[in-house]
C-alpha cells in the first residue's frame, strides 16, 4: 500500500514537471532622483543595483547582487571665504531579498544594512491597477501601460508599470504584481525605474526556497516599532 | 424629540436598504466564473485569466486562480467578449463568450502541455537585432537598414540568414520560405516576387521568421507543422486606410508605369498592383507560373509530363535573350476574415507580355554517320496572354473542425510565330496556344476525443489545351511529298483531362504513436488528339482511362528521446485501359524517415521514398506529331502500363545558433529510377525524329552546403554555398545506347556589411558555376565567374544611391563572351511632399543592342544560340505616394 502511495506521489510529481518552468532574469534599478530637499543625486547614490530574478511554480525570488556597502564620504565646501567639513553619507543595504509565494500569498523582505539583518514578512500587496491603452518596446517585449498608487508599506508613490502579455507570469519586481502578464518596468514617482532584461527560460523547475536569516521574522508594523525603540 | 430623531434615522436605514434592494439589479455586475485544471485534472493557482473585448482585444477585466483552480470575472456589460487563461508552460485557452445572465459560468478548462521546445524559448540578442521567441524570430529591422531601401526586397536582402534568390524566392538560411503573411495573415499566395517588389520599406514595422507556423486551415495544434513562413508588420500609418503609389518613368524609347494601391485592416487585407513597360522587366517568375498553373497538393502516385518546354511561354525561359519586350500586368489581392471562424481569400492575375527575339542558331547533331550541323536564323514574335483567380474559402464552425473550398481557374492564349531561314528553306512557323485548367476541390476536417481525427476531400481538375501549328514553306520540309508544290502543315492538336480524386484519413492514437490510415480513390481520364489536313500519319487518337484505389497507413513515434521515426506504407491498384487493352497492377510504396532534433535548431533527417511514375497519354501516340519545322515526336515503345519505379534517399542537415549567429544546412539526395521514359532519335539534315522509348535507368545525385556567420569582431557577414550535382541518364541515338552526363558544381562566397556608423552598406562576392556534359559523341562544359558588388549609400537625409555592378565570364569549349554590367541608381524624397524623383540607369555598359551567346543540350542535340539581348537604358522617374 505504501509503495502504491508512494508511486502515485511519484507519478503526480511528474506530471507535475512536465509544464513546470523557471523564469531566471536580472533586475536592475537606476535611482533617478533623491527625496527630499537635494534631489540631485551623487554619483554614488546614483549607481545602479543589480538583482537576480528566479520564478517558479508560484515563487519568485529576488536578490541583490551587485556589491553595495554604505559609505561616508567627507567633502569640503568653501563658504564666505571658509572651508566647512560636510559628508555625505549613502546607505545601502549590503543584502537584499524580496520573497513572494503566490499560492500562501506570502510576501517576506530581508536585508543586511550595516552589518545588521532583518526579516520583514507580510500578506503579499494587491494594487488596483488602471489598464492604460498605451504601449512601447521594452528590451524586446511589447509592453503595455498600467497605472496604479503603492500605499503599501506606508509610502504613497504613483507607479507606472509596463507589463507584456507575452509571458503569462503576474510577477513583477519587488512586491508589485497582479497585471495580466509580466511586469517587465516598473517606473516609481520620478525617482527610480526597475527594469527586467536578460530573460532566460527552463524547462525545469527550480525550488525557491523561503529566504531566512539571522533576524527573526516580524510584521512590517513590528519592524516600524523596533526602529522607534 | 429624541425618539423621533431615532425614527427618522431608521427611516432613512430602511428608505437605504429599500434602495439597496434596487440596487442590486440595476447595477448589478455580470460574472464570468470557472476553474482551470491540468491535463491530470490538478488545479492551478495563480493562472492568468483575462477577458478581452472581441473587437479590438483590449484586456476588459483581468484576475487570477485560486488555490482550487478557481476564479472569478467582474464585467459592466453583457455581450460578445474573449476569454484567454494562459500559465507559463501550458498552452493558452482561448474562447468567445457571450454573456447573457447574470453568471456565466465556463465550467472546467483543461489546458495541454506546451509542445514548444522550452529550452530555447527566448534567446534575446539586443545587440543583434534579433529577439527568438518559441519558433519566431522578430528583426528589428532599423538594425541592418540604411535608409536606401525601397522595397521589403531591399529590406529583406539585408537581413541576417534572408535572402532572395534570382527568381525572386524568398529564402530563409538558405532554405525557401513557404508561406508570406502580412501582419499574421497569409497574403500574396504565390507570390512573393509580386509581393517583395511592391510593399515599400517605409510601409514595414518589422519582420519575423516563424519556424513552424500554425494555418488558419490546421486544426491539429499538437504538430509542428514545418512550414516557414515570413510574417511582414505594417506600421500603424499604414493600416486601416488606402495607401499606396503611382509613379510614371520615360526615358529614350522606354517607359513604364507602375501602380499599387494597399488596404491593411484588421479585417480585410487588399492589394491591386498594375504595372505597364516596355523595358522588358518582368512581373512573374517561372516558378510563380508553375505554381499558378499547377496547383496540386502532393499525390500518392507521381506524375512526369514528358515536357517539350514550348508549353511554357518563352517569356518565362529565355531571360534577357529577347529582342525586345513589353509586359502589362494587373493583379489583385483580396483577404476577408469577416469573424475569427472564416477565411476567405481571393486573387486574379493578368499578364500580357509581348517579345520579339533574333537569333542565329546551330544545332549540332550526333547521328551514325558522325556530327553534322543544322544553321538557322530566326525571329520570332510572341504574344502572350495569362490570366489566373482563385478562391479560398476556409470556415471552422469550432475549435475541431474544418470546412474548405479551393477553386482556381487559369488560362493561356499564345501566340507564337517564327520566320526562319536556313540553308533550303525559308519558313513560317506559326503555334497557337490555348491552355485552360480549372481546378477545384472541398475539404472537411474534424476532430474527435483521443487526438482522433478525419479528414475528407474531393477534388476535380479539368485541363483542356489545344494547339494548332501551321508551318508554310518555299521549299519541301520534314521530308514529306507536299501535293501541288503547297508546303504547308497545318496541325491540330488537343488534349482533355479530366481527374476525380476522393480521399479519406482517419488519424488515431496508440500509446504514442500517431497514426493515420488514408485511403483514395481516383480516376484519370486523358486524351490526347492530332489531325492534320494533308497528312493521316500525324493523326492520333488516344483515350486512356486510369483508375487508382489506394490504402496506406502511416505512423510516427519517438524512437528515441530525441528521434522520431515516421513511415508512410501505401498499397495502391492501377487499372489502365486504353481502347480495348485493360490491365491491373499492384504497388507498393514506401516512404520512411529518421529525424533526430538536437534542439528545434538543429537536427538531422534521414528520409527514404519510393514511388512510381506513369505515362501520360502525350507520350502514347500510335503516329506522329510534328513539333516545328524540323522535329518529329512519335512513341517507340511506351505502353500504358510502363511504370517507372524510383527510389530516393535523402539526409538534411540544419544548424541555426542565433547566438554564435551561424547557421550551416547541408541536403544530399540520391534518386534512382529504372525503366525510365527516355527517347530514341535519329537525325538528319531536314529532319531530327524523337521517339519516346523505354530506357534501363536515370541517377541524379545532389548535394548542397549553405553556412552564413556573422562575425561579432567584424562589421561582416560571410553567406557561403557550395553545391554539386551530377546525374547520367540512358537515351538512344540510332537505337544504340549512350550515357548522357551531366555534372554541375556551383559556388557562392560573399560578405554583406554590417557597418554601424556609416550610412554605406554594401555586399560583394563571387559565383562560379560549372557545367559539364556529356554523351558518346559530345562532352562541352561551360564555365561562368561572376564577381559582383551591390552598395547602397545615404548620401544626405532624402538623398539615396544604389548601384549593381557585377561582371560575368563566360567561358565554353568553342567560344567566350565577357559582360560587364552596371546599374546606379539615384533617389531623391522630399521631405513633406509626397513626391520622389529616381534616376535609374539599368545596364548602361550595354545601351546598343549586343549580342549573346548561350549553349544549351536537348535531346539529341546541343545547340549554340546568338540572339540579340535587351539593351541598357535610362529612365527619369516621379512617384507619387497617395
Amino acid at each position: 500500500m505504501k509503495i502504491k502511495c508512494f508511486l502515485f506521489l511519484l507519478m503526480l510529481a511528474s506530471i507535475n514537471q512536465s509544464y513546470s518552468q523557471t523564469l531566471k532574469s536580472i533586475l536592475t534599478e537606476t535611482p533617478l532622483k533623491g527625496i527630499g530637499d537635494e534631489t540631485e543625486l551623487s554619483k554614488k547614490a546614483a549607481k545602479p543595483m543589480t538583482f537576480s530574478y528566479v520564478y517558479s511554480a508560484n515563487k519568485s525570488i529576488q536578490n541583490l547582487i551587485s556589491i553595495e556597502k554604505s559609505s561616508i564620504d567627507t567633502i569640503y565646501i568653501e563658504k564666505y571665504g571658509n572651508k566647512y567639513e560636510t559628508t555625505s553619507t549613502v546607505n545601502r543595504s549590503s543584502s537584499i531579498t524580496y520573497f513572494k509565494n503566490f499560492d500562501l500569498k506570502k510576501y517576506k523582505v530581508l536585508f543586511t544594512r550595516n552589518e545588521k539583518d532583518t526579516n520583514v514578512k507580510e500578506i503579499l500587496p494587491s494594487f488596483n491597477w488602471k489598464l492604460i491603452d498605451e504601449s512601447k518596446t521594452i528590451n524586446g517585449y511589447t509592453c503595455k501601460k498600467a497605472t496604479t498608487r503603492n500605499t503599501a508599506f506606508n509610502s504613497n508613490q504613483s507607479i507606472v508599470a509596463w507589463y507584456t502579455e507575452d509571458i503569462f507570469i503576474n510577477d513583477g519586481p519587488m512586491h508589485y504584481n497582479g497585471l495580466p502578464g509580466f511586469i517587465i518596468q516598473i517606473e516609481i514617482d520620478d525617482n527610480s525605474i526597475l527594469t527586467f532584461d536578460k530573460l532566460v527560460f527552463n524547462k525545469e523547475n527550480t525550488a525557491i526556497e523561503e529566504p531566512n536569516n539571522s533576524a527573526p521574522e516580524l510584521s512590517f508594523s513590528d519592524y516600524l516599532r523596533q526602529g522607534t525603540k | 424629540m429624541t425618539h423621533f430623531y431615532q425614527d427618522i434615522s431608521t427611516l432613512k436605514k430602511q428608505f437605504l436598504c429599500f434602495f439597496l434592494l434596487f440596487a442590486v439589479p440595476i447595477f448589478s455586475q455580470n460574472s464570468v466564473t470557472g476553474s482551470v485544471l491540468d491535463s491530470s485534472n490538478t488545479p492551478i493557482s495563480q493562472v492568468n485569466v483575462q477577458i478581452k473585448d472581441s473587437k479590438n482585444d483590449k484586456i476588459i477585466a483581468f484576475s487570477f486562480s485560486d488555490t482550487s483552480g478557481n476564479f472569478r470575472l467582474e464585467l459592466d456589460k453583457k455581450g460578445l467578449y474573449i476569454l484567454k487563461i494562459s500559465y507559463l508552460g501550458l498552452k493558452s485557452f482561448t474562447k468567445e463568450i457571450e454573456i447573457t445572465n447574470n453568471l456565466l459560468d465556463v465550467g472546467k478548462i483543461i489546458l495541454e502541455e506546451n509542445k514548444i521546445d522550452l529550452e530555447n524559448v527566448i534567446i534575446k540578442n539586443e545587440a543583434a537585432g534579433m529577439t527568438e521567441i518559441g519558433d519566431t524570430l522578430r528583426y528589428r529591422i532599423e538594425k541592418f537598414l540604411n535608409g536606401t531601401e525601397e522595397t521589403l526586397k531591399d529590406v529583406i536582402k539585408k537581413l541576417p540568414g534572408l535572402d532572395i534568390d534570382s527568381q525572386g524566392k524568398i529564402k530563409a538560411n538558405g532554405k525557401e520560405v513557404d508561406k508570406l503573411l502580412i501582419n499574421g495573415e497569409e497574403f500574396f499566395i504565390n507570390q512573393q516576387k509580386i509581393a517583395t517588389e511592391n510593399i515599400t520599406a517605409e510601409m514595414i514595422k518589422n519582420i519575423e521568421l516563424i519556424k513552424n507556423y500554425t494555418e488558419f486551415k490546421n486544426i491539429k495544434k499538437n504538430d509542428k507543422s514545418g512550414i516557414t513562413a515570413l510574417n511582414v508588420n505594417i506600421k500603424e500609418q499604414f493600416k486601416n486606410k488606402l495607401t499606396g503609389n503611382v509613379s510614371a518613368a520615360a526615358g529614350e524609347n522606354r517607359y513604364k508605369l507602375h501602380a499599387t494601391l494597399f488596404n491593411f485592416s484588421k479585417k480585410t487585407l487588399f492589394s491591386l498592383i498594375s504595372d505597364s513597360n516596355n523595358t522588358g522587366e518582368l512581373s512573374m517568375n517561372i516558378e510563380e507560373y508553375t505554381k499558378f498553373t499547377n496547383q496540386n497538393e502532393a499525390r500518392t502516385i507521381g506524375e512526369t509530363t514528358f515536357s517539350k518546354n514550348d508549353d511554357l511561354p518563352r517569356f518565362l525561359t529565355i531571360g534577357n535573350n529577347v529582342k525586345e519586350r513589353s509586359s502589362y500586368f494587373t493583379g489583385l489581392n483580396l483577404k476577408y476574415s469577416p469573424t475569427k471562424k472564416t477565411q476567405v481569400n481571393f486573387y486574379s492575375i493578368f499578364n500580357s507580355v509581348d517579345q520579339v527575339e533574333q537569333q542565329s542558331n546551330t544545332q549540332f547533331y550526333a547521328s551514325n554517320s558522325g556530327v553534322f550541323s543544322n544553321k538557322d536564323s530566326r525571329f520570332i514574335n510572341e504574344e502572350t496572354m495569362f490570366t489566373n483567380s482563385a478562391l479560398d474559402v476556409a470556415y471552422k464552425p469550432n475549435e475541431k473542425s474544418l470546412i474548405s473550398y479551393k477553386g482556381y481557374f487559369s488560362g493561356v492564349n499564345k501566340i507564337n510565330t517564327v520566320e526562319i531561314a536556313n540553308n533550303t528553306n525559308q519558313l513560317d512557323n506559326e503555334n497557337k496556344l490555348t491552355d485552360y485548367t480549372i481546378n477545384h476541390q472541398l475539404n472537411y476536417t474534424t476532430l474527435y476525443k483521443n487526438n482522433t481525427g478525419l479528414n475528407i476531400s474531393v477534388k476535380q481538375q479539368i485541363i483542356k489545351k489545344s494547339n494548332r501549328l501551321n508551318i508554310e514553306s518555299d521549299a519541301p520540309f520534314l521530308n514529306l511529298n507536299f501535293n501541288n508544290s503547297t508546303y504547308k502543315i497545318l496541325q491540330n492538336s488537343q488534349l482533355n483531362k479530366n481527374n476525380i480524386d476522393l480521399n479519406a484519413n482517419y488519424t488515431f492514437s496508440i500509446k504514442k504513436t500517431t497514426n493515420a490510415i488514408f485511403m483514395e480513390s481516383s480516376i484519370r481520364k486523358d486524351d490526347y488528339k492530332t489531325t492534320e489536313e494533308q497528312f493521316t500519319q500525324f493523326e492520333n487518337n488516344v483515350n486512356i482511362e486510369n483508375k487508382v484505389q489506394t490504402i496506406g497507413l502511416q505512423t510516427k513515434f519517438k524512437l528515441f528521446e530525441k528521434t522520431t521515426f515516421s513511415s508512410a506504407l501505401s498499397y495502391s491498384r492501377l487499372q489502365f485501359k486504353m481502347d480495348n487493352l485493360n490491365k491491373a497492377e499492384w504497388l507498393f510504396m514506401p516512404t520512411l524517415s529518421l529525424k533526430t532534433d538536437f534542439n528545434s535548431n538543429h537536427y538531422i533527417k534521414l528520409s527514404f521514398s519510393q514511388n512510381n511514375n506513369l505515362t501520360q497519354a502525350e507520350n502514347l501516340v500510335p503516329n506522329n506529331v510534328i513539333s516545328d519545322y524540323r522535329t518529329i515526336f512519335s512513341n517507340e515503345n511506351l505502353r500504358l502500363s510502363t511504370i517507372t519505379p524510383n527510389n530516393q534517399l535523402a539526409a538534411d542537415y540544419f544548424y541555426f545558433n542565433n547566438k554564435r549567429k551561424l547557421s550551416i544546412i547541408s541536403n544530399l539526395s540520391y534518386y534512382k529510377a529504372t525503366n525510365i521514359i527516355s527517347n530514341n532519335s535519329s537525325a538528319d539534315a531536314t529532319v531530327n525524329y524523337i521517339q519516346y522509348a523505354v530506357a534501363p535507368f536515370e541517377n541524379r545525385f545532389q548535394s548542397m552546403l549553405y553556412s552564413e556567420k556573422t562575425f561579432s569582431f567584424l562589421p561582416f557577414s560571410l553567406r557561403a554555398s557550395v553545391s554539386y550535382s551530377s546525374s547520367s541518364k540512358i537515351l538512344f541515338y540510332d537505337r544504340l545506347s549512350q550515357t548522357f552526363k551531366t555534372e554541375s558544381t556551383s559556388a557562392y562566397l560573399s560578405f554583406v556589411s554590417r557597418l554601424k556608423k556609416t550610412s554605406l552598406q554594401f555586399e560583394t562576392g563571387v559565383a562560379v558555376s560549372r557545367d559539364n556534359y556529356q554523351d558518346n559523341f559530345f562532352s562541352n562544359s561551360i564555365l561562368i565567374v561572376n564577381p559582383f558588388i551591390e552598395t547602397s549609400y545615404k548620401i544626405a537625409s532624402n538623398i539615396s544611391f544604389n548601384s549593381t555592378f557585377s561582371y560575368k565570364k563566360i567561358t565554353a569549349a568553342t567560344s567566350s563572351n565577357e559582360i560587364y554590367m552596371l546599374s546606379p541608381r539615384l533617389r531623391l524624397n522630399f521631405p513633406k511632399s509626397k513626391f520622389e524623383i529616381s534616376m535609374i540607369a539599368h545596364d548602361i555598359l550595354n545601351i546598343n543592342n549586343y549580342e549573346q551567346i548561350t549553349l544549351t543540350r536537348f535531346d539529341n542535340f546541343t545547340e549554340e544560340r546568338i540572339s540579340q539581348s535587351l539593351t541598357g537604358y535610362y529612365l527619369l522617374n516621379i512617384k507619387f505616394k497617395l
